[in-house]
């Protein structure tokens, strides 16, 4: 009995040897236990110790190992072989990034973008500091000097605190592509996350980033952003929330007096 | 209002995206309606000539204010609403529009808009 | 070891690529059927205050077997819009409201109420002239 095997195309690209990425394949036993990383790391093991790629919980939670599957982007974790066997897998990095080798992208401007939106609670001292003139009703601490927060207000922003950085929604987003200034689905769904947070008082420390050109007015809703996050995290209903409220900020700019500008 | 609100009123695309939703919302609910009685239950008989006659709909659109707010309503929405995406269409074909085309596009419209307002009054 | 990162660029027919690309653009697409048919509009409009004759030669057009193939194709692009533009409209409105209000609820009150309004216009329309 000949064992049962699985063919996989692998975009490859070595730095040091290479112009550009070609597919390399390579052919390996089928088992449909195997995850995409599990056919990965049984190639790096048995048939070429060059393929580089990143990984590390295997279990959908660090968000190592987007990559594209068949032209979609997934993690390798949560992708498995008996759902494409006995078809060929194509696999490339993540789009919309350089590669930096094999199936290894440079997340230098994604790591940039998302420290650009401050995703950090300012709290009403920082944003008094940041902002004198602005008056910041500070949100009350209990006996141990920590915030409360009733359950419908983590309810608020939980769905968009659930992001783990695996960049699945910047290599859907085909905006992302044409513009590479965009700030991108993840880090403006996190910014909304902290803007939304009952302890924090820096949306306008925010606004800059998030209501710019390549903020939230780069994004068209094409929604593919939504469709392949694995933690259901709606990037694009933040985006697109963020639309609504800076439309209403510009509205309100002509009717409100300038208070607090020098 | 802050330095960095200030900083973020400086481009239009807010009120361009709030038109674009007005469009969008216009075309949504009214343009069906529209297009079937206009488009095709009149022209192929389905509903009488007399529905679209000159003397109701001048009477109508022309000379009674709800019917000019629906004149201006079914039109001028679903143009801001068209053309935004077909700016917006430009960019993801990536034909580089610049200024120029931008404000031909949108000018364009609001001169329609307003032309809109002068055939109703 | 040096860094040599390679950028892919973004291909010329990127749309065509996956099944919600293409779906996107064709719904971007229904804005120059609505486009052409908000002239249309217009021009109606222009020839009503010209006079009964203007308004006919426009009304013979809307009958021209073209022109109503254009309605018919504007039609069924218009639908598409209104179908993706309730899909989506929850997922715009403030987060506040939308954990009040479910989703489902939002986007059946959306089309009840579309429902109700393209009814309400052919029946204003068609009563008076019957």
């Amino acid at each position: 009995m000949t064992e049962q095997t699985i063919k996989l195309e692998i975009l490859r690209y070595n730095p040091e040897a290479d112009n550009e990425p070609s597919f390399g394949t390579f052919e390996i036993p089928y088992n449909e236990a195997w995850s995409l990383l599990d056919a990965l790391e049984y190639i790096k093991d048995e048939l070429d110790s060059s393929l580089t790629y990143r990984w590390s919980c295997r279990m959908a939670v660090c968000g190592s190992c987007g990559m594209v599957v068949n032209g979609r982007p997934q993690l390798g974790c949560e992708t498995f072989l008996r759902d494409h066997y006995p078809n060929t897998i194509k696999v490339e990095p993540l789009a919309n990034f350089p590669i930096e080798k094999d199936l290894i992208v440079d997340a230098t401007g994604f790591i940039e973008k998302l420290e650009s939106v401050k995703p950090y609670i300012i709290d009403a001292v920082d944003a008094m500091k940041a902002n004198p003139a602005k008056k910041v009703k500070e949100t009350p601490k209990n006996e141990i000097g920590t915030y409360n927060q009733k359950p419908a207000e983590l309810g608020l922003f939980k769905q968009f605190s659930m992001c783990i950085n695996c960049m699945l929604c910047y290599s859907a987003c085909p905006q992302m592509g044409l513009n590479p200034m965009f700030t991108g689905p993840a880090a403006l769904a996190l910014g909304h996350r902290y803007n939304l947070d009952s302890r924090d008082h820096g949306s306008d420390e925010r606004t800059e980033v998030i209501q710019d050109k390549n903020g939230v007015w780069s994004c068209t809703f094409v929604g593919y952003c939504s469709e392949v996050c694995p933690k259901n995290v709606d990037p694009a209903a933040a985006i697109n929330q963020n639309k609504a409220q800076g439309a209403q900020d510009w509205a309100l700019s002509f009717l409100m007096p300038r208070k607090g500008e020098k | 209002m802050s330095m960095t609100q200030a900083k973020s009123a400086r481009h239009i695309e807010p009120l361009l995206w709030s038109l674009f939703g007005a469009g969008g919302m216009a075309i949504a609910f009214l343009m069906p309606a529209v297009i079937l009685i206009v488009g095709l239950l009149v022209p192929m008989g389905i509903l009488p000539a007399e529905v679209l006659s000159y003397e109701r709909l001048s009477a109508f659109f022309l000379e009674s204010w709800f019917g000019r707010l629906c004149a201006f309503v079914i039109i001028v929405p679903a143009l801001w609403g068209s053309i935004h995406r077909v700016y917006h269409g430009m960019h993801d074909l990536q034909i580089h529009a610049g200024t120029g085309i931008k404000v031909f596009c949108y000018g364009s419209v609001l001169v329609l808009t307003i032309a809109t307002v002068a055939l109703v009054l | 070891m040096s860094r040599r990162p390679y950028v892919r660029p973004m291909p010329a027919n990127w749309f065509m690529s996956k099944p919600a690309y293409r779906f996107y653009m064709v719904r971007e697409a229904s804005c120059v059927f609505n486009l052409v048919y908000g002239l249309n509009l217009f021009a109606g409009l222009w020839q009503l205050t010209n006079g009964a004759e203007a308004w006919a030669g426009w009304l013979a057009l809307q009958a021209h077997p073209l022109m109503i193939v254009f309605a018919l194709a504007t039609l069924a692009m218009t639908l598409l819009h209104t179908v993706t533009f309730v899909e989506m409209a929850p997922r715009v409105m403030p987060q506040q409201i939308r954990k009040m209000i479910p989703d489902n609820t939002v986007k059946a009150a959306m089309f009840g109420g579309i429902a109700v309004v393209t009814a309400a216009i052919i029946g204003f329309t068609a009563m008076g002239a019957m």
